[in-house]
């Protein structure tokens, strides 16, 4: 800890951090466009200034310092109230807005922008601008990303962010001095998996989302902390909904997993959550068709099955898409009310290596619970094509996916016709529900509550943004009310009832507990949660990140 | 006191036909500093031009002496980086050493390499020099082929290796650190000091960036001693704390503008404005002096009232303007000045890299200010608005700047002292809604009013008596 002085105050701060992280970790708002806090600092923007002075010395230096580059050390005395510093600091947002369209009614940023942000605390009521403003062209500059130029206040984050983290450097400031604008070059558009990124670290409304443009107002949106279903990193990520509808995927800090960032796959192709093919009740087959059931039909018929096979003779397919919760609930719904032993793991087809940027890794396996999954099924459980095998010596089958747009093999096609009955837990129409006798509606991830064990064996959690849709239960209930079918009695009333549950019973997951859990993830056999952290960049997220 | 009168040191033989080539350059005394040079220790070197009170010609006037002494001397590799990117409006000196006498700034770049312990040195230079770079790629090739550059340089075990590199037209590629980013092939913006060169510069390794003046300077320190340099120049006795009072050695001139014989003039440091205007001939047609611009445009302009300070370091700096790089521009009383400061406002928005907030917006800022002034859409309050937004840039009056590099100050220079200096002409803009010209007289701001009068240095303790 350094022990430093701000606005006359004492303060004992972590080592090692700028003065903006700094301030934030004590409350300080220090305004700043180009600083963050991981990319470099080339201290354009020249918002953070700050009186100085160095440990030691006598007084302040003359000229005042950037609160971005300059780290804290034991002694040093830092102001950011005195006059000359917020004459500064007006006067540099004067010029960012001197030519700044103030077109905040029709702007997406408005409401989540820095430039109303700091205006409003830093700046002056009046501007003195009174030449022409420059009204250089919007730009398109990728699939997904458009840049509003005359927004832009040329902090450069993005520039930075395509050297530093996605690598490619697609990103360049072109043209000198009052013309300098962001673009690409000729032909080369921004379309790499991390081109979202650059949306998000825009502080103003410069370079905006094609998929989120003039959808909503962000302070219609409500926000749940949940947790990326696309890899087995698991992006903590803020499901941003409005009226039932997910609207915005962005990422959540997480120091340990993915810090400020997340791919485009996890962000835009969320899509399937608000499809209109998704289920909203049961299905049975009526010769080819399926047709609208209620709830007790699904339960007769799984009983109806069960009997007719012989327990021992229903192959029970879990999912590396449901949540160690929901996992839990199939293995027992198997092993106690199924009775079988006929137990497979179905996955989404993973990549042949990471995909690999200089600050961001999306790893290989395309499912958010494979870990959690095997700890609870067990490393013998059969997976990918080997499922099907069990499939070959089972009657019938009960098959949870919930993958979205799950292909199969001629392989798995054959051996799920073979079965003289087959039930599916599904999010939307897929490949397997055109094959079922009984279709279950599932819950997508916007949906359901619980936890998913990513690749370094950490435990995060995700919470509902939405109720399951339609009649659709969610899968820990759904399997509860089949077991009661089988008779079998789960003592499930909640998520947490679910949790308490697996943590009993499974000795991997000793000590998970929601409070555990938190915001930051439990690392299974760490011994000891992570507590709630609020210093350096968490105090920064909290303060300036979305 | 006699009147000034030119001493060529840098520039002698400069017209000598050839000079440019090697031969001829030895025939006149070329590389005969470097006998002197390998029989001294490197230590007692830096030593020796701190003693001389060599000030660096680029603008900012440091000590050399001390800039090296700065430089650490156990990192390996060091760089020398010889700044030839001269592009301040009104300065033309280093380009006849480019062009007639490349070989000196060579035997410069030798003595320092020497002197610092660096292998490998790069010549930045002016992408519009054209005659100046093939002249220098040609000397260079020559020296290798002489011995003088290469593993054995003169015999002696020690390397040097000179790359030249032209620029591609950017004023702040001059800044030392944008020059260094400009060398290591990225964009030309100025980095963020500290670190400065001397620890972190060119390829993060310490680097010593030096004016070519400067340099050229060196070698007759080194072959003649400081003393015998002590002896050129002005060194004042009495001046306020925290004010260098050496200003040894000769500077080169270079005056513009509405005299009769504009050029460059070596003269050792002392004169005043007015004796330089007339050792270049006078002002154009016996017209009135109106404006002096004394080191460069970035430098704060002088009135007719002001032209009696010494172009010295020193007395300029008391005088709140600065000597700078040396270029002294002149206008006559046909110049309109709020047309001068326009063009000179508009060079610098074109110039601004645009790197920080303060400069990319505030520059063109300042500049359609004054040209709204001066094409008769002025407002009345738009003069105190014009050096507001300039010392928003940097404040000149408390000489700090809200920007990444010096060019913020610059800009705020010429235009807060054009504005206060020659408000009349301003207002009587506004006033008239159309461009009017003021004699002289009218134009200028009455001196007691609101700008610096420069301080006349109470001793001096040795000044050229020009005999």
């Amino acid at each position: 800890m350094a022990k430093i002085t701000m606005d006359g105050v004492e303060y004992e701060v972590s080592d090692g951090l700028s003065v903006v992280q700094a301030s934030a970790e004590v409350g300080i708002t220090v305004p700043h466009y180009c600083y963050h806090p991981s990319l470099t600092s080339p201290a354009n923007c020249r918002m953070c200034l700050i009186e100085l002075t160095p440990p030691g010395a006598p007084g302040p230096i003359r000229q005042l310092a950037t609160g971005c580059s300059t780290r804290v050390a034991d002694g040093m005395v830092i102001n950011h109230n005195t006059p000359t510093v917020q004459a500064a600091r007006a006067s540099s947002l004067e010029s960012l807005l001197a030519h700044h369209p103030l077109d905040c009614p029709t702007c997406d940023q408005a409401g989540e922008c820095e430039l109303q942000n700091f205006a409003q605390k830093f700046g002056h009521d009046v501007g003195n601008y009174a030449e022409t403003k420059k009204t250089p062209p919007r730009k398109h500059l990728g699939p997904h990303v458009d840049l509003f130029t005359t927004r832009c206040v040329v902090c450069t984050r993005c520039t930075r962010f395509t050297e530093e983290v996605s690598g490619d450097a697609v990103l360049q400031l072109v043209n000198r001095g009052g013309k300098n604008e962001i673009d690409v070059y000729p032909g080369i558009p921004i379309d790499n998996k991390l081109s979202g990124n650059v949306v998000d670290i825009c502080p103003v409304g410069a370079l905006s989302s094609t998929d989120f443009m003039y959808r909503s107002r962000p302070w219609f949106l409500e926000e749940v902390d949940s947790v990326c279903t696309r890899c087995s990193k698991g992006c903590n990520i803020t499901v941003e909904h409005r009226e039932g509808e997910t609207v915005r995927i962005k990422p959540r800090f997480n120091e340990d997993v993915n810090e400020f960032w997340m791919c485009d796959d996890g962000r835009y192709e969320c899509g399937y959550v608000n499809s209109p093919d998704r289920l909203r009740m049961p299905f049975a087959r009526e010769g080819d068709d399926l047709v609208a059931c209620g709830w007790s039909d699904v339960f007769d018929a799984i009983a109806a099955a069960v009997q007719a096979a012989g327990g021992e003779n229903v192959a029970v397919i879990a999912s590396a898409w449901s949540t160690n919760e929901e996992l839990h609930a199939v293995r027992r719904f198997a092993t106690e009310a199924v009775r079988t032993s006929l137990i497979g793991l179905l996955s989404a087809a993973g990549d042949d290596e990471d995909t690999v940027y200089p600050g961001f890794t999306i790893e290989k396996d395309k499912n958010p619970n494979g870990a959690g999954a095997r700890l609870i099924l067990g490393d013998e459980v059969a997976q990918d094509s080997a499922i099907w095998d069990v499939l070959r010596r089972a009657k019938a089958a009960i098959v949870f996916s919930g993958i979205p747009d799950a292909e199969l093999s001629d392989d798995a096609v054959e051996a799920l016709e073979a079965l003289d009955f087959l039930a599916v837990v599904d999010v939307g129409t897929s490949a397997l529900t055109a094959l079922a006798d009984i279709v279950i509606p599932g819950t997508a991830y916007t949906e359901k509550d619980g936890c998913f064990t990513n690749s370094q064996q950490r435990v995060q959690k995700l919470n509902a943004a939405h109720p399951p849709l339609g009649t659709a239960m969610r899968e820990w209930e759904f399997v509860r009310y089949a077991a009661e079918a089988l008779g079998a009695e789960f003592d499930y009333t909640d998520e947490a009832s679910v949790t308490a549950d697996l943590v009993a019973s499974t000795p991997a997951f000793a000590g998970v507990t929601l409070e555990a859990v938190g915001k930051r993830g439990y690392v299974l056999g760490s011994g000891e949660a992570e507590p709630e952290a609020d210093n350096g960049n968490y105090a920064y997220a909290k303060m300036f990140w979305k | 006191m006699g009147k000034p009168k030119e001493l060529r040191i840098l520039y002698e033989n400069l017209d000598v036909p050839d000079m440019h080539t090697i031969e001829v350059y030895r025939q006149h005394g070329g590389y005969g500093s470097l006998d002197r040079l390998f029989t001294q220790e490197p230590s007692d070197l830096v030593d020796i031009i701190k003693d001389s009170g060599l000030r660096g010609r680029g603008g900012a006037g440091f000590s050399t002496g001390m800039k090296w002494s700065f430089v650490p001397k156990d990192i390996e590799p060091k760089y020398l980086c010889a700044n030839a990117d001269e592009s301040e409006p009104g300065t033309f000196s280093n380009r006849y050493v480019l062009e007639r006498k490349p070989h000196s700034l060579i035997e410069g770049i030798i003595c320092a390499c020497w002197t610092l312990g660096i292998h490998t040195a790069y010549v930045y230079i002016r992408g519009e020099f054209t005659l100046g770079k093939v002249r220098l790629d040609a000397a260079i090739k020559e020296a290798y082929a002489n011995g003088l550059l290469g593993e054995s340089v003169a015999g002696k075990d020690f390397a040097l290796d000179i790359y030249t590199h032209a620029g591609a037209g950017a004023y702040i590629c001059g800044e030392e650190t944008g020059l260094i980013e400009s060398l290591e092939g990225k964009r030309g913006q100025p980095r963020n000091k500290p670190p400065f060169p001397a620890v972190q510069g060119l390829f993060m390794k310490p680097t010593v960036v030096q004016n070519v003046e400067t340099l050229c300077n060196v070698p007759f320190i080194v072959s003649k001693g400081a003393e015998w340099y002590k002896t050129l120049g002005t060194v004042y006795s009495d001046t306020p704390r925290g004010t260098d009072p050496v200003n040894t050695g000769t500077k080169l001139y270079c005056i513009s503008g509405h005299v009769e014989k504009p050029g460059v003039y070596e003269i050792e440091m002392g004169l005043t404005a007015n004796e330089l205007i007339e050792l270049a001939g006078g002002v154009r047609g016996g017209n009135r002096v109106k404006a002096v611009i004394p080191g460069g445009s970035s430098a704060p302009v002088l009135t007719p009232y002001e032209c009696d300070v010494p172009l010295d370091f020193t007395s300029l700096q008391m005088a709140k303007t600065m000597l700078g790089s040396g270029g002294i521009i002149v206008m006559d009383e046909t110049v309109c000045t709020v047309h001068a400061l326009t063009n000179l406002l508009d060079f610098y928005a074109h110039e601004s890299c645009g790197q920080c907030t303060p400069c990319r917006n505030g520059t063109p800022w300042t500049r359609d200010i004054s040209k709204r002034i001066e094409q008769g859409g002025g407002q009345p309050g738009d003069v105190d608005r014009l050096i507001e937004v300039a010392n928003n840039i940097a404040n000149v009056d408390t000489f700090t700047w809200n920007t990444i590099c010096v060019f913020g100050i610059a800009v705020s220079w010429p235009a807060v002292s054009f504005a206060r200096k020659f408000r009349p002409e301003f207002e009587a803009h506004i006033r008239e809604g159309k461009c009017v010209t003021l004699p002289v007289d009218e134009a200028v701001t009455p001196p007691e009013e609101n700008y610096a009068w420069p301080q006349v240095l109470a001793e001096v303790a040795q000044k050229p008596s020009w005999d």
